[in-house]
This record gives C-alpha cells, structure tokens and sequence, in this order.
C-alpha cells in the first residue's frame, strides 16, 4: 500500500486534435516524497496537475495510466473521483480567491470538509476549526474564522486555502503556482509551512511551479516539462548542478544570473553603472 | 542634498539629483564640486530630464492613506529605475501617476520633459500618450484574443494618427516585430498561438511603435519562467540602451530589478525606504524592510558534499 502517485505514458489531447498538452509522461513520486514540476506557461505543467485530480476541462481527453496508491484514476468515473479528490488528493491554486467562497465567513468554509470527512458536529468541530488555522500558522484564529475573505491578507487567504486542502489529511497535496502571486517575504513564510507540514503529515507534494529557485526550495526531485514533454528530471540538488537537458541548464544559467546580479550589489557604484 | 549646478540650470527648483536623494551626480560630486558628471553641457544634463515627480502625494477615494506619499523622483534618458516593493506599497500607483492615468494629486507636481504634465490640450495629450507607453505584467490581458497580432500592433498607429496609409503601418508592425526578436509574418497570427514570453514581446513591441520616449513596465517579466525572463530583460535593456529610454520597472522581484536597473526606490506602504544606485541600495540597505526583501529572494540549492 501507499505506493504513491505512478504515472506512465501519460497523453493528454483537445478534442479538436492539434499538438497533444501532453505526450507520453512517465514519472514517480513515491509516498511521502516532494516533487517540484517546472515549465514556462503553455508546457503542460497544470495539465498535468488537472490530470491527476480529475479536473481537466471537458474536452480535453487522457489516455494512458495515473495510479494513486495502486488505483487507477485514467478513465475512473465521477464516483470513483469523489472518493480521491479532497481525500487522497487535494489542491492549492495560485488564486486563494478562486479557492474561497466570498460571502461566506472562513471559518465556515473550513469547517465544511472537517464535518463531510470527520462527521464533526458543534464543539468538537469549532475546536477541529481553530486547530486547522493553528496549523497553518495563523495567528488570532478566532478573528480570521470570523472574517470573509477579502477582510485578511492575500498570505493569510492563501493560508486558509492550504487549511481546507489539508482538512482531510489527503496523501498527495498538488499546489500550482500557490506562492506566484505574493510578495516575496510571503513567499517564504507559505513556502517554509508548506514544507514543514508536508514533512509533518509524510504527505506528497506535486508543486508546480515556473520558478526552479521556488520548486527547489519544496523538493526533493524536479522534473522539466517542455511543449507537452518531460525533458529531465532528478534530485533537486544534482538537477541544478549538473542540468542535462538544454533547456534545464538555460532555467538554471537564467536563475544564477539573477541571483548573481542580486549578489553583484555591493560592488563600487562605477562598475554597477556601467 | 543641494541640486547640483548643472541641474538646477536646466530647471530651477525641481529635484536635482536623477533619483531622490542621489546617486550617480552626488557620488560623482563628491570628490569635489564640478566633478565628473556635474559639469555643464553633459549630453543628459542637456537633455533634461525626461520623468519628475516633486513632492508627489496621492489618496484613493475613500482611503485613510496616502496610497503614495510625498515621493520625489527624476529620470533622464537612457536610465533605468526599479519601484520595488511590497503589495499596496504604492508602486504601481507610482507608475500610474507617471503614466497619466492618475492626475488628482493631494500634492506635489509631475512633470515631462521639463513641462508640467497637463493634459487638457488634445494635441498635448496625444503627444504624450505617444511619447510614454505602458508595458503590463499579463500579456494575456494586454491582447485582444479576436485580433490578429498585426492588428494589435497597428492600433497606436491609428488612434494617435501616426501612419494614415495600411502599408506603411504594415512594415512598421513587422520592423518592430524583428526589432523584438519575432518573425515579421508573425503578424498575420493570434495571441493564443503564442507563448507567454512572445505575447509580452509582442506588447513590448507595440510600446516601442509610437516612438516612446520613456517606457512603463508594471512586472513585465513576473509570470514567466526565467530562462525567459532573462530573454526579456535582455531585450529590454538593449531596446532602452539603442533608444535613449527612459524605462521605469515596477516590480517585486529584486533580482531581475538588480539585472536591469542602475537606481532602485524601495518603497512601503506609500513612502519611500530607500533609493539610490541599485548597488548602494541592495549591497548597503540601511533599512530592516530592504534587508527582509533581500534574505526573501529564494535562491538556488548547493549539493551537499
């Protein structure tokens, strides 16, 4: 049991034909291991991520195979999916909005799986509640179940988010993009709790991401998508050391050059102005 | 900081030094008065500045803060500036008031070129809106999904009458687009046809067809994967370089600021922190807030042993 999320062959295509999103991907992650996808917009990262939750868009069609702790999810119908998704298989998306009804209050939303999944009824789910926005690392719960979601910050939106994903201790958590659109040092405050919970939980992270410094950070393997196709993967750090694939070695010559002109500062003002 | 000679001749009054409180004519000036850079009938200091803003102040309808508050900036040809900051820290404002599009200041002036920025005048209007152009962080958004791409870029050529005949806004769009680094039969494609990085070339591409003198970005290269972000800051600083641009970067990702710019403000919740030469500011912050923005920057892993 608990084998992890196998996937192989995997080939996702429109209905209206033309080049596949994707085309004949194989990849592992094992139970309990943290995988980050890389690829610029249009590589198939978040097709593969709607993949494995059972989420594509109508008309868009897979074939070939994604197993789930032995289950195969190609083809499983709209029951089997209510089993997995949410339970086994949760998600976070860049947009925290989009993840969160606007007129309800948020400890409301938050306590909707917890009773689906737990049966918790009245103190014990008030008390399941707080313990979910503790564990996210929000701090005054009681205020933040009490607001509506445009009342807290974009970090602590996109903490709730993480809580709701997590309300059913699912095996696999997929996060696309969730840390794109906050500020920096938000950034790193999302990105250290999502680590330590994965670590805590020994749940799998598929954390997709067009940022190879982001994606390393949350990983233990990276895997480089390119137009559809899986150009590399491997150890987070081997990968970027030593990349293979022309493509993996220009994502990492890119972000060197970044963090080099970032290091550069400091140097007497002649040179940096050139 | 008392404006430089120079400066203060081409415009008596207005900030003096090209950012805030400084750099390159202040350093320069250090080594004595008249030093290199101060001196009179310097190619830039001829030309004036292009971008000033004095003093500037500006409160959303409604709101308790300024969104922007007393911010003082000025920008000469062939220079480039990077906003950094937090969300609601009033870059983007910034880049809006410099672009026109917010001109119900609480304080302070704007000016272009060395002339207040009214815009009441239709001709002064249209010759500002064609002599500073705009580059979004969302190509997606920036591009009419039901226009061909040579249709997209024609359209400045049209509303600001630049080119009444189809053929000459023909080869302009397909110059422009091989200025870019596209393929000129590009033209005749869609925007979904394209990738995130093109799409942003194509919105750069149109910028640069009204002949702009200064160039806006608001997180032009945020949603894109790096290898291409460096594709695009090249880009970039070689069109402003060969143009004598004015660029303004808004954007919360220091190191592609630290790749472009020369001079860096850094700005929280409506003020300004720090400014300067990008260097000084990123390789001496003074300020906790500039030093949390530095550590925050994730970095790429070391293998061990």
């Amino acid at each position: 049991m608990s084998a992890g999320l196998a996937i192989a062959g995997l080939t996702v295509r429109a209905a209206s034909a033309g080049r596949p999103l994707l085309e004949a991907v194989d990849l592992q992650l094992p139970a309990g291991q943290r995988l980050g996808l890389l690829g610029e917009s249009g590589s198939g990262k978040s097709t593969l991520a709607y993949a494995v939750a059972g989420l594509l868009p109508a008309g868009l069609a897979a074939a070939g195979s994604i197993q789930l702790d032995d289950q195969e999810l190609v083809g499983a119908d709209e029951r089997t999916w209510r089993t997995v998704r949410g339970a086994k298989v949760a998600l976070v998306f860049q947009e925290p909005a989009t993840a969160l009804d606007p007129l309800m209050r948020l400890g409301r939303q938050l306590a909707e799986p917890l009773r689906r999944h737990h049966g918790l009824r009245g103190e014990a789910l008030e008390q399941a509640v707080r313990q979910a926005l503790a564990a996210v690392a929000l701090d005054e719960v009681d205020q933040i179940a009490r607001a509506f979601p445009h009342q807290v910050s974009g970090g602590q939106r996109q903490r709730v988010a993480l809580a709701m994903a997590l309300a059913c201790d699912p095996t696999l958590l997929i996060a696309d993009e969730p840390t794109t659109a906050l500020d920096a040092t938000v950034q790193r405050g999302v990105l250290e709790l999502i680590d330590r919970l994965a670590r805590q939980r020994s749940m799998s992270l598929l954390f997709v991401t067009h940022d190879i410094a982001v994606a390393a950070a949350v990983s233990d393997r990276l895997a480089v998508l390119r137009s559809g196709r899986l150009v590399e993967h491997g150890p987070a750090a081997q990968l970027v050391a030593r990349p293979r694939h022309p493509y993996t070695a220009r994502l990492v010559a890119s972000a060197r050059r970044f963090q080099t002109a970032l290091d550069r500062a400091g140097q007497p003002m002649e040179e940096v102005l050139r | 900081m008392k404006p430089s000679p120079a400066a203060a001749g081409v415009d008596g009054g207005a900030t003096a030094s090209p950012i805030n409180d400084g750099p390159p004519r202040n350093t320069a000036g250090a080594g004595g008065p008249g030093g290199r850079g101060t001196a009179p009938g310097h190619p830039d200091d001829a030309a004036g500045p292009i971008i000033e803003l004095s003093g500037v102040s500006y409160r959303y309808p409604g709101q308790k803060r300024d969104a922007v508050n007393r911010l003082d900036l000025s920008l000469g040809a062939g220079q480039a500036l990077g906003l950094v900051g937090e969300s609601g820290s009033g870059k983007s404002t910034s880049l809006a008031i410099m672009a026109g599009l917010i001109r119900d200041l609480r304080n302070g002036h704007v000016r272009f070129e060395g002339a207040p920025l009214t815009l009441r005048s239709p001709a002064r209007r249209r010759y500002f809106r064609r002599r500073v152009q705009v580059v979004f962080q969302d190509p997606y958004n920036s591009l009419d999904p039901r226009q061909r791409i040579g249709a997209a870029l024609a359209e400045p050529l049209i509303a600001l009458g630049l080119e009444p005949s189809r053929e000459g806004r023909r080869s302009r769009c397909a110059a422009m687009l091989a200025a870019v680094g596209l393929e000129p039969a590009m033209a005749e494609r869609w925007p979904h046809e394209f990738s995130g990085g093109q799409r942003q070339r194509i919105t750069i591409a149109r910028a640069l067809l009204t002949e702009p003198r200064a160039l806006l970005a608001d997180e032009p290269v945020s949603a894109l994967d790096q290898a291409t972000k460096v594709e695009l800051v090249d880009l970039l600083r070689t069109i402003a370089a060969q143009r004598g641009l004015a660029l303004v970067m808004v954007s919360h990702d220091l190191a592609v600021v630290a790749e472009l710019c020369s001079h860096l403000i850094v700005m929280a919740r409506g003020r300004v922190v720090e400014a300067g030469a990008t260097g000084q500011v990123l390789g001496h912050p003074r300020q906790t807030y500039t030093r949390d923005l530095i550590a925050a920057v994730p970095r790429l892993p070391v293998e061990n042993d």
